[in-house]
């Protein structure tokens, strides 16, 4: 068209014309592909390539193999759903430090799991799911804050269940709350109550300060500084040593502690593992707390005889009830298979260990604790109501209690401690008899069963919590 | 136009189909391979709700909860339980009051 407008005849301007067009026919389908080609580099790469892999991270394993957490770490995936899950935590977009885990063991293996390895816990599934199942029922039935079980292995420090109330679904982590997520049985410290008086009894039998035929004068009050401490069950004025665990008598054992001086008593809980770190390089663990006693006052040395004043995790508890279970050998506890831990030690000579083990099966089959006999085994525990320390008060408000039973079985072949703990119940009975005992006996009916051994000929009513 | 000219115009334009040649399968491959990542997600995705269903009903979260939903018990307390009615007896059915005398033989 634009030739036929042109002046016939004149060579220049049709070259000149026929350049121009060859010129747009040579550069406008370059120009078409170049922008084609740059304008799919907006949207995505030009050349197929695989997205941006992340690392491949380890799997965490039950100790049968039964898988708990697996994927990237920016697609982590727990098929077993909330089982385990304040023990595991979750993973999320990578943080200052390098590390893709958040919370639990998620964080703090998170180095070892992101070098591909897999770790395999010494957690047993069908436990772990009877320890929470149980603790959830019973902590919702009497509407405590929270609570925690645990359950260890006698002779190994194998941790076989670690269960927290409340808890979360970590595929979908970020509906749950803080409080949600925590990993009670390692990281919230409590003040344990009566559970602590065998202890004290067995380090003054150990340094020969305590012949356990004694009886002592246990009236049922006693005055300590500015202080009243009461028992709470009536009983005669005088006790033996195992009746003032039986009553659980804090007056009696108050008496007893004079026989140490602070930095004795201090030396003591200290050595059963009280305030001290757990080496579990595997977990975050706090030390509890166990105040210097040089800064004690004499209502403080009373109140760590009774298990107040001074605070612990329940697997710490745990540890030092199987020193008692396992003829005065500490086993440090283990989460992690394979994990290099301190040696074994000695804490206290057999025959105490024994001694004082005998004791607490008295505890639960004299006194009114049928509520803890799992059937079929023989048991020994002890039973702990503490007050609660309320950190923004400054003091210890009525009515919130601590309660927690520790026990062990079969007592005549020791195989597991088992610690639960349920804090501030707010309905029924808010006494550890009441209300611990029966869950301590509901998560060792279990494991009994998981077990495979028969029932015993122990008949006892039924008093499922 | 010159000799090369005319030579070199055929070539840059085969040039160009073959450019457009190895972008178009270039296109399809890269589409295909977008395909297959979604469709590898979704069947990760599949995979893990089904083992998250799987571990609904047989896992030992699961298998505990249902028996203590159903009343069952672990094998040690087998000898302590006994049958339940599931609800209290049905109450029998009173007559409105009135002045009119009503005899119930028992």
């Amino acid at each position: 068209m634009a030739l036929n407008s042109r002046k016939k005849g004149d060579p220049t301007e049709l070259r000149f014309t026929r350049r121009g067009l060859m010129s747009v026919l040579l550069v406008v389908p370059l120009l078409a592909a170049l922008f084609g080609f740059a304008s799919q580099q907006r949207g995505a790469p030009s050349f197929p390539a695989p997205p941006a892999d992340t690392p491949v991270r380890g799997r965490i394993l039950a100790s049968d193999g039964t898988v708990l957490a697996y994927g990237p770490a920016n697609d982590r995936r727990y098929p077993q759903g909330t089982l385990a899950a304040n023990l595991l935590g979750f993973t999320g977009a990578i943080q200052p430090d390098g590390r893709y885990g958040l919370e639990g063991l998620e964080y703090s293996l998170d180095r070892k799991l992101q070098a591909g390895r897999d770790v395999r816990l010494t957690i047993d599934p069908t436990l772990q799911a009877a320890a929470e199942t149980n603790l959830k029922r019973v902590a919702e039935k009497n509407q405590a804050a929270d609570g925690m079980a645990v359950i260890l292995e006698v002779g190994t420090g194998r941790i076989l269940a670690a269960a927290s109330y409340p808890s979360f679904d970590p595929n979908h982590w970020r509906q749950a709350s803080s409080n949600d997520m925590m990993d009670r049985p390692f990281a919230q410290e409590y003040e344990p109550g009566s559970v602590m008086k065998p202890f004290v009894v067995a380090g003054l039998i150990q340094d020969g300060l305590l012949n356990p035929n004694e009886t002592i004068a246990a009236p049922m009050s006693v005055h300590v500084g500015n202080k009243t401490f009461h028992d709470v069950e009536w009983h005669k004025p005088e006790l033996s040593i195992p009746d003032i665990l039986r009553f659980s008598s804090n007056v009696g054992m108050i008496h007893l502690t004079w026989r140490f001086t602070p930095k004795q008593l201090h030396g003591w809980l200290a050595r059963y593992g009280f305030g001290q770190p757990l080496d579990l390089t595997s977990i975050y663990a706090t030390t509890g707390i166990l105040n210097p006693w040089q800064n004690w006052v004499p209502q403080d040395q009373a109140s760590n005889t009774i298990g107040q004043n001074v605070s612990t995790t329940a697997v710490q508890l745990a540890a030092a009830y199987s020193i008692l279970a396992d003829r005065g050998v500490y086993v440090p506890p283990r989460l992690v298979e394979g994990a290099t831990l301190p040696a074994p030690h000695r804490v206290l000579d057999a025959h105490v260990a024994d001694t004082v083990f005998k004791m607490l099966v008295h505890v639960v089959d004299a006194s009114d604790l049928k509520y803890s006999k799992v059937p079929g085994v023989s048991v020994a525990g002890k039973t702990g109501t503490a007050d609660i320390y309320d950190r923004r008060l400054g003091t210890y408000p009525k009515g919130e209690y601590s309660i927690t039973f520790a026990g062990v079985f079969p007592a005549d072949h020791p195989r597991v401690v088992t610690i639960v703990t349920l804090q501030k119940p707010q309905v029924g009975s808010k006494t550890s008899t009441w209300v611990a005992a029966p869950l301590f006996r509901a998560i060792g009916s279990e494991v009994v069963a998981h077990w495979g051994l028969a029932p015993g000929s122990v008949a006892l009513a039924d008093s499922r919590p | 136009m010159s000799r090369v000219a005319r030579r070199a115009v055929p070539l840059y334009f085969g040039l160009l189909l073959l450019l457009s040649a190895v972008g178009l399968v270039n296109q399809g491959l890269y589409h295909h391979q977008m395909t297959l990542i979604d469709q590898r997600q979704k069947l990760l995705d599949s995979v893990a709700n089904l083992q998250l269903r799987a571990a609904g009903v047989n896992g030992p979260l699961a298998v505990t909860q249902w028996a203590d939903a159903h009343g069952m018990v672990p094998a040690p307390e087998a000898s302590n339980v006994g049958a339940v009615a599931p609800g209290a007896a049905p109450q029998p059915t009173l007559p409105a009051s009135g002045l009119e005398i009503r005899t119930v033989w028992h």
